[in-house]
């Protein structure tokens, strides 16, 4: 396992290389020039120069990734535009935010969405089959701001239950926290749960069609260890890939939730470096995503050898 | 006389399809000595399986099937039983090995525990007895190794080992009878020789009757004592294993010997039975055989009697033109 874990981690290595390199790519092809929208068109020829300079980017192309790439790797993603500070900082003040949202939505999404999904899959064209396979679609259509728009309205303004308001509060005040973190994490967990459900309900069905559930069957064993030894363990693998995969629409959805919530996160930053072109701060945002994109990559893949033991010993 | 084992009589499964109702198997019977096997051979589709399938009472209790005749097994109807009390039968006196070798092992459990569970269910055993329990049953199935084996996942296993472990799945619990669905079409020619052999001591040291399903005549010749012979869902001829190959009645048991190559007759090309099986949905009225059969003739329109062969009493065929 720990030779696995190993390798899957350095697996990872030249997809994260690679990420950085499109990104770097990314930020120098968007039209305009960041000098001009920083000092403005009334600029002189030479503080343009100078702010270039300043910046790096008067340097050929190669120097500047070399550049950009050492930059990142040891940490520094460059100083802010609009306020001076560097971007690390900014960042890390509030991706604890953004992190426990979408890991509480996670949560919330695996712990309801995978009982509904095997549940429903057991009781196929039973009542219960259908609820659940409306609850799902709820969440699956509704857009999330729509949700938080909702749940704010109702939970919030209309019986009190929730603040209406997330802000800042120090991790001194653990319940206080979980408490304004409560409805933002329920409305994208919402969502969560319509994906993980119908993935799980699906997965299950494919797999309570299986040649080895027959043969469970036959050896007489009772219903719920068919269901659940046989079944579950091997339904559990295309669900482990997908709920990774949907962190990356997670995150984006998670921007949306922060805004409506007036929750601090990577969300207000990214809206607030988009309004002032600070292209230094969303180029820091860019790499911040994809680092915990792959990272949750990293994540299911190192589950994948938990779950299902051909994973682990092809490699 | 004494009285069989196991005993299928007037199983007629039948299937909704689309709104319609049409008939899997008609009429099949057959009774099960003990320390006897009976193959049920026929061509893809005729009900071979279906018929092995529901006397385990594998197929789902829906609407959409139905099933009609009695499956006895030691003078009790496993057709009335609930899944609950089929459990206590099923993996203990009556088990199973199925076609697919590859995908009918549970993938992310060992082998070990995939055999000793029904140890642990029917017969009570601590972990450490079923343990021992299961690694004999893989020495009894000539896996090297076996305890090392034991905890093994299925993916690390040939066709063959895993075929060898689906028998010693199926065997685990020491059952009276056992079927056996096409147990070595998926193998090729030398493990099917293997695990036949193989299954035919087991059958000869256990005491247990088998019911083997398979297409193959070669395979029949080599473990039957009696064949059933299934065309369109009907049995059309039983008898013992040499009657059969001796003096086979119906013009589809002719035409099925017929057609294994033999390297004793020089042939330019192999010899097969034209046209294809009807569809449940498309099965002739009257003799279910007659839009393949050489002899047909305008009695067949009728559906023809069962007629004993004269001499032996436990030969049996549906035909008018013989």
């Amino acid at each position: 396992m720990l030779v696995f874990t190993l390798k899957r981690l350095l697996a990872s290595i030249p997809t994260l290389f690679a990420v950085l390199t499109v990104i770097f790519v990314l930020v120098r092809i968007v039209p305009g020039d960041p000098a001009l929208a920083v000092l403005g068109d009334s600029a002189s020829e030479e503080v343009i120069q100078e702010f270039r300079k300043s910046i790096g980017i008067d340097k050929p192309l190669w120097e500047q990734y070399l550049v950009f790439m050492g930059d990142v790797l040891q940490g520094n993603l460059g100083l802010s535009m609009a306020t001076g500070k560097t971007v690390v900082e900014e960042v890390s003040n509030v991706l604890p935010y953004t992190l426990e949202l979408t890991v509480a939505s996670i949560i919330i999404g695996v712990v309801f969405g995978i009982p509904l999904g095997i549940f429903s899959a057991i009781y196929r064209n039973h009542f219960f089959d259908y609820l659940a396979r409306m609850v799902s679609l709820l969440g699956l259509s509704f857009p999330a701001f729509y949700i938080s728009i909702l749940f704010m309205i109702y939970l919030s303004v209309e019986w009190d239950w929730f603040p209406v308001f997330s802000e800042y509060i120090p991790w001194s005040d653990p319940l206080t926290r979980l408490y304004h973190l409560a409805l933002p994490a329920l409305s994208l967990g919402v969502i969560m749960i319509g994906y993980v459900a119908r993935t799980s309900r699906s997965s299950m069905l494919e797999v309570l069609g299986e040649d080895y559930i027959r043969t469970a069957k036959s050896k007489g064993l009772p219903r719920n260890m068919v269901v659940f030894k046989h079944g579950f363990r091997n339904a559990l693998i295309p669900i482990l890939t997908l709920t990774g995969l949907y962190l990356g629409l997670l995150m984006g959805n998670s921007v949306l939730t922060e805004i409506v919530f007036n929750r601090p996160g990577l969300g207000g930053l990214i809206v607030g470096s988009l309004e002032s072109r600070d292209y230094t701060m969303l180029q820091g945002l860019i790499v911040t995503y994809a680092f915990f994109i792959v990272l949750a990559n990293l994540i299911t893949d190192i589950s994948y050898g938990l779950v299902d033991p051909r994973v682990k010993n092809n490699d | 006389m004494t009285e069989p084992v196991f005993c299928v009589k007037d199983l007629s499964i039948s299937f909704k399809l689309n709104g319609k109702w049409c008939q899997a198997t008609q009429n099949v019977n057959f009774d099960l000595m003990e320390n006897e096997t009976l193959c049920i051979v026929g061509e893809s589709g005729c009900g071979k399986s279906i018929t092995a399938m529901s006397c385990l009472g594998l197929l789902p209790k829906k609407k959409n099937i139905h099933i009609e005749g009695q499956v006895l097994y030691k003078g009790v109807n496993l057709l009335d039983l609930t899944e609950k009390e089929l459990n206590d039968y099923r993996g203990d006196d009556l088990s199973m090995i199925f076609q697919e070798p590859m995908t009918s092992l549970n993938p992310v459990l060992t082998v070990g525990e995939q055999i000793t569970e029904s140890l642990l269910v029917h017969k009570s055993m601590t972990k450490a007895q079923a343990r021992e329990t299961g690694i004999e049953l893989l020495n009894k199935v000539k896996i090297p190794e076996a305890e090392k084996r034991f905890s093994q996942y299925p993916h690390q296993f040939s066709g063959g080992m895993r075929q060898r472990v689906m028998i010693a799945i199926a065997l685990a619990c020491k059952p009276t009878v056992l079927f056996a669905d096409e147990p070595t079409t998926a193998l090729d020619v030398t493990i099917q020789a293997q695990v036949l052999h193989l299954l035919k001591e087991l059958r000869r040291e256990t005491k247990m009757s088998m019911v083997m399903i398979t297409h193959d005549m070669g395979v029949v010749a080599s473990v039957a004592d009696k064949v059933l012979v299934m065309y369109g869902g009907q049995v059309i001829e039983n008898s013992s294993c040499k009657d059969l190959f001796e003096a086979p009645n119906h013009p589809y048991t002719k035409a099925l010997l017929n057609a294994i190559p033999r390297p004793d007759r020089h042939i330019d090309h192999l010899t097969s039975i034209p046209g294809q099986v009807p569809t449940l949905a498309g099965m002739p009225s009257g003799c279910r055989f007659s839009t393949r059969c050489e002899l047909v003739s305008d009695q067949c329109a009728m559906t023809p009697d069962v007629n004993t062969v004269a001499g032996q009493q436990s030969h049996h065929y549906r035909c008018w033109n013989v």
